[in-house]
């Protein structure tokens, strides 16, 4: 049968029938969700989904999936400790920021026993949905976090203290190589990879105190600068805390406990050195304040 | 004795200064040391300070940079006596502490925001400031720079900036093109009224994230811990919110919400201008050595271009460091510049002795040629120009759709 001339200019050209009969376009069938450890055991065993709670799983920087491990990352150490503070048991599991969805860490997954689609909650939205969690022992802690002394003192802990790790831990060169770079590149320990990454993290951190030093100065603040300035910070939350329990004269733990333990335990627990460790550093400046120290100590022997 | 300098960035908008640090320094210096013992210096002159930022105070031959090395100082020289936080209580002088660092992260996004990111004022009013009082090369480096800065501290603002700059884009209201009496003609349904009051909402919760705690804490006292006299936390106040309030900016939402929903605040800050950011400050003029020149400008230019190109890009432990790290950048320079210059002359020695004259006759020739056809190739251009256009439509549309 002859093709009509109407046909024949509809037809596709030769050479791209020629290439599309040598590559077969193929749809793939939709690869399924990854399965968990705790699919894969109810699959094999076939016990019927035995009437238990969600699991939680708290991605985090972290070493261990035992949630009584902390973290070296102050971020996910401060919301795994206010998930533990708040009574919600739950799992760790180290990560690294390319399997989060907003692409930092901490996430938490929910993973209910009856289907498998699991829920994710970033960081963000953590605190919302522990307050919606009627299992989680009820706020105690009553502290109103939109007061000003609140805000004030908590810029304190996000401006001043975080700018000083930041350069205790990633910019001073030795701990850039003793502590961080090996913590953080546990995965993926074959050569370049931990000094590319370290690099990376450094400018990071460079680029994060350049944002947060607020004076319109072009020059960059020292490190000695950035330590007295957290030495200030820890000074006024010793002052704030006095000798109370807990920050803002609260019954029992809160968000700010936490935000606090986050920095004052790894500076004191994780062997800082380099330029934060010795005489006039970082952590000396920290032990001065004891109820600081005991405030840490605290928390660590109650929940960790 | 000569009196202490305080070295700000030039007056502007009918303040002493166009900066929120500078304008705090002067209200620190004015509330706790006696007026003649001290005067202002407009040097905008980044160079004279040890950190690199103005406010800067000269004692004698002694510098101090930043406004908290500043404060400490004065109250270490005076022995605690023109100290003004001296009647705090342990706990006040803490939150002296937050609050500096709150006030200082919340409201400079805004500052900024408002005077150099809001793009109706930066053109017409921030940027032609500067070129009053800066000398010709520098006017067009110095404003640049700050305003990068404002715009990398309000990243986080990106999407309400661009609101801002749509309401600015907008024509006025053209007369309605609805026909008459088929559409009602309420709020709602005016798209562009409806944006521009979520903009205005949105500029409002920014204030309000800074303001509220602000106001919280004033609550009808004259002063931001009570009492009957400034304190340091007071000074910074006056020199953010000033910035917000006293500006004419053809984008004035700043000043209008504030008028608008933060009376308190806009007393206190009134309050707080005319006693000590008023006219009767004591100006001095510059030392030559710490004038802003050319000179002075452009050395200190080079002295920190390793950093501010990103060739070194490191925090040191202290100042030191930063100076080995420029040194060290310039001596590579010079070293990378003097290997070159021996390769060079090695190079051209060589040829000299090895037959030069030949070398040179051959690169003539060679020269020659090239331009010899380079010239005919241009003629050939515009000779062959009709051919080419002949055999330009090699790949035809047609033949593509199989015809």
């Amino acid at each position: 049968m002859t093709a009509s001339p109407f046909q024949d200019a509809l037809r596709a050209p030769t050479f791209i029938r020629h290439l599309f009969s040598r590559f077969p376009l193929i749809a793939y069938p939709v690869d399924p969700p990854p399965m968990s450890v705790e699919d894969f055991q109810r699959f094999t065993t076939k016990t019927a989904a035995v009437a238990e709670d969600s699991i939680y799983t708290l991605y985090s920087f972290t070493e261990s999936t035992d949630s009584s491990i902390a973290s070296f990352n102050p971020a996910c150490l401060k919301w795994q400790t206010y998930l533990k503070i708040r009574n919600i048991s739950f799992k760790t599991h180290p990560s690294n920021n390319h399997a989060s969805p907003s692409g930092s860490l901490p996430f938490l997954t929910i993973s209910p026993p009856s289907d498998r689609i699991s829920q994710t909650i970033p960081s963000t939205k953590l605190a919302r949905w522990i307050e919606e969690q009627d299992k989680a022992v009820a706020a105690v802690n009553t502290v109103d976090t939109d007061g000003g002394d609140y805000r004030a003192f908590l810029s304190l802990v996000e401006g001043a203290i975080r700018d000083a790790w930041l350069y205790a831990l990633y910019i001073d060169p030795s701990n850039l190589s003793t502590i961080t770079i090996p913590k953080y590149t546990a995965h993926t320990p074959t050569w370049p990879i931990p000094h590319i990454l370290g690099s990376q993290m450094r400018q990071a951190a460079i680029d994060a105190i350049r944002k947060s030093t607020s004076s319109s100065t072009t020059t960059l603040p020292t490190g000695t600068e950035l330590y007295a300035k957290a030495i200030e910070a820890f000074a006024a939350l010793s002052t704030l805390l006095g000798d109370d329990r807990w920050f803002f004269g609260a019954n029992e733990a809160g968000l700010f406990d936490a935000e606090v333990f986050a920095y004052t335990h790894l500076l004191l627990r994780l062997e800082v050195g380099g330029s934060a460790g010795g005489d006039g550093g970082l952590v000396e400046g920290l032990k001065e304040f004891g109820n600081l120290v005991g405030h840490e100590e605290r928390i660590r022997r109650r929940w960790f | 004795m000569s009196p202490i300098e305080l070295h700000v960035w030039n007056r502007a908008f009918g303040l002493p200064s166009l900066d929120p640090e500078c304008l705090a320094a002067i209200a620190f210096l004015s509330s706790s040391i006696p007026q003649e013992l001290w005067v202002l210096v407009e040097s905008n002159n980044v160079s004279v300070s040890p950190n690199g930022s103005l406010p800067a105070l000269k004692d004698g031959s002694h510098w101090v940079g930043g406004l908290d090395a500043i404060v400490s100082y004065l109250n270490s020289k005076s022995s605690g006596g023109s100290d003004i936080d001296r009647d705090l209580t342990v706990l006040q002088k803490a939150q002296s502490i937050a609050y500096r660092s709150f006030i200082r992260k919340t409201c400079l996004p805004i500052v900024s925001l408002s005077l150099y990111v809001t793009s109706k004022n930066w053109i017409n009013v921030t940027r032609p400031l500067y070129s009053n009082f800066l000398p010709f090369p520098i006017q067009y480096e110095i404003p640049h720079t700050h305003h990068a800065q404002a715009v990398s501290l309000t990243a986080h603002l990106t999407s309400l900036i661009r609101d801002i700059a749509a309401e600015e884009s907008r024509p006025l209201q053209p007369v309605s093109t609805s026909f008459a009496g088929i559409t009602t003609t309420t709020d709602k349904s005016n798209p562009q009224e409806k944006e521009k009051i979520t903009t205005r909402v949105r500029l409002r919760n920014l204030l309000a994230d800074f303001l509220d705690p602000i106001e919280e804490k004033l609550s009808g006292q004259n002063y931001f811990f009570g009492g009957t006299s400034p304190t340091t936390i007071d000074c910074l106040l006056v020199g953010y919110l000033s910035l917000l309030l006293y500006p004419d900016l053809p984008s004035a939402w700043a000043k209008e919400i504030l008028q608008q929903e933060f009376p308190g605040v806009v007393a206190y800050t009134n309050r707080l201008m005319s006693s000590y950011l008023s006219d009767n400050i004591a100006y001095g003029a510059p030392d030559e050595t710490d004038k802003l020149t050319f000179i002075s400008w452009t050395k200190r230019t080079l002295e920190s271009s390793p950093q501010s190109f990103g060739l070194t890009d490191n925090i040191p432990l202290n100042q030191e460091g930063y100076k080995t790290q420029s040194t060290a950048f310039w001596v590579a320079v010079q070293g990378v510049i003097g290997l070159a210059a021996t390769i060079g002359t090695v190079l051209a020695y060589k040829a000299s002795t090895t037959g030069g004259g030949v070398d040179v006759g051959l690169k003539e020739e060679a020269a020659g040629k090239e331009v010899y056809s380079a010239s005919r190739g241009s003629g050939g251009d515009v000779e062959n120009t009709g051919a080419e256009k002949e055999r330009l439509p090699v790949f035809r549309a047609e033949d593509m759709l199989g015809l």
